[in-house]
């Protein structure tokens, strides 16, 4: 194919104007698609997110209404969310932080004292067959949440923090480079329901600080 | 007329029709119609969809609530309500279908509600608590029934509704029988109480219900509507939770 009939041939081809619309057409379907699924995207992450804040609002019912907690109903608790988080159709390992905190505004002889914080104890999870890692939830979560201030002397409150690393459905395989993990967070305080706070039975392996 | 004849005809009229270009928008729109009506019935459908998962979720957090809160029995340990048949008004899947703005039908609702085994003090070995309890695949179909105060589910073989739910021996709500069906800790489902019909007595298993005791409860929801299309696509609607039973109110 000689140059003069090439370019002949690309000057008929943009002058022509038949099936403009079906180019059109073309043009636009990626577009369409994409609009399509990103929908069914957003969809399936705001469930996502959804399930990680019903998974540590459940948890944190649980762990409220015990007077003690051990290390294997810890770990146990964690099964039970990790059943609550994977049902929902949700992928993604679910991590889980439990921690027990309370607040001292008097030091050892009864004198006050700035409030200090300090944790019982603290647990965390990563997948189903987690083991305990000792640095549960960040300092930020537990010492500069304003939420937690207004206390009492001895009160105490417990901390769940569910995480969750949500891929999204189709994102991989049509967007490429774009990213396509979430990482969803739910942090649930609750106040224990039976006892000022909640002792741990002495199993070994937890985390007690101020 | 010749057989060339007729021929030659169709082949006029074929080669007008070609041509002729009055009512193309309807030709196209014949085309590109039917694909336009999917894409919209399919993007109602699929609002329709997570309506459902979000209304399931909900439903089943309150039909829960009912065994979470061990509610349901008078000061004498007596049930307010008699149990009714398994599909009846008080079955599970019709609380869940009552809390779900009407947007769930019971009859699509399977329902699966699991007792671990008892746990002594606290220290808890492998095999029990929510370890021992993992949701089923597929739940259980209509045969539960909500009793109230007698940790509010009874699973049912017979199609015979059980009328001797005040035989339990529950003190003040606080049960010590209940037929649930269970998963041990090897896995496989067993009926956890046997019924008389003779006698009209009740046999318990060896588990009982009381405060704290781990329960999961499992829903799901297949769409019979057209959005059985998306749900072919993203399987049934499940959702899961896992709570203990609370100390009843005296």
């Amino acid at each position: 194919m000689n140059n003069l009939t090439f370019y002949r041939k690309l000057r008929r081809f943009l002058s022509e104007r038949r099936s403009s619309a079906a180019v059109e057409f073309a043009l636009t379907v990626p577009i369409l698609i994409l609009l399509g699924l990103g929908a069914v995207e957003f969809s399936a992450a705001v469930r996502a997110q959804l399930d990680v804040n019903r998974t540590a609002r459940y948890v944190a019912d649980i762990l409220q209404n015990q007077t003690s907690v051990s290390a294997a109903q810890l770990t146990d608790y964690n099964y039970a969310a990790q059943d609550m988080y994977a049902s929902g159709g949700a992928n993604g390992a679910l991590s889980l932080s439990v921690a027990s905190i309370n607040f001292n505004n008097q030091n050892a002889n009864g004198n006050a004292q700035a409030l200090q914080v300090c944790t019982n104890w603290d647990a965390a999870y990563d997948g189903v067959a987690g083991t305990y890692k000792y640095t549960a939830l960040p300092a930020a979560a537990l010492n500069n949440d304003t939420s937690l201030t207004d206390t009492y002397d001895n009160d105490s409150v417990v901390i769940v923090e569910a995480r969750a690393a949500f891929t999204l459905p189709f994102m991989p395989a049509f967007y490429g480079k774009i990213p396509s993990i979430f990482t969803f967070t739910a942090i649930s305080r609750v106040r224990p329901r039976y006892v000022l706070q909640i002792p741990t039975n002495p199993v070994g392996g937890f985390n007690s600080q101020c | 007329m010749s057989p060339f004849g007729i021929l030659g005809a169709l082949r006029d009229q074929a080669r007008r029709f070609r041509r002729d270009r009055r009512s193309s928008t309807a030709v196209e729109f014949a085309l590109v119609g039917l694909l336009y009506f999917f894409l919209l019935i399919f993007a109602l459908e699929g609002g329709i969809f997570y309506l459902r998962i979000t209304v399931l979720d909900l439903a089943t957090e309150q039909a829960a609530r009912v065994i979470m809160i061990n509610q349901g029995a008078d000061n004498n340990g007596n049930f307010a309500t008699a149990p009714t048949t398994p599909t009846g008004a008080n079955s599970f899947q019709a609380l869940i279908e009552n809390d779900s703005f009407d947007v769930l039908t019971q009859a699509n609702i399977k329902v699966e509600v699991q007792m671990a085994p008892p746990v002594t003090g606290t220290v808890r070995a492998a095999g029990t608590g929510f370890q021992s309890i993992p949701p089923a695949a597929t739940p259980d179909n209509v045969t539960y029934e909500y009793k109230p105060g007698s940790c509010e589910v009874d699973y049912s073989t017979s199609t015979t509704p059980y009328t001797l739910i005040k035989n339990h021996g529950c003190t003040a709500g606080d049960c010590t029988t209940a037929n649930f069906n269970l998963l041990p800790a090897g896995g496989g489902e067993v009926s956890g109480g046997t019924y008389t019909a003779s006698s009209n007595s009740y046999t318990d298993a060896t588990y009982s219900c009381s405060a704290g005791q781990d329960i999961v409860v499992q829903a799901q929801y297949t769409d019979t509507t057209l959005s059985a299309l998306i749900g072919y696509l993203f399987g049934p609607i499940t959702s899961t939770l896992a709570f203990q039973v609370e100390p009843a109110t005296t």
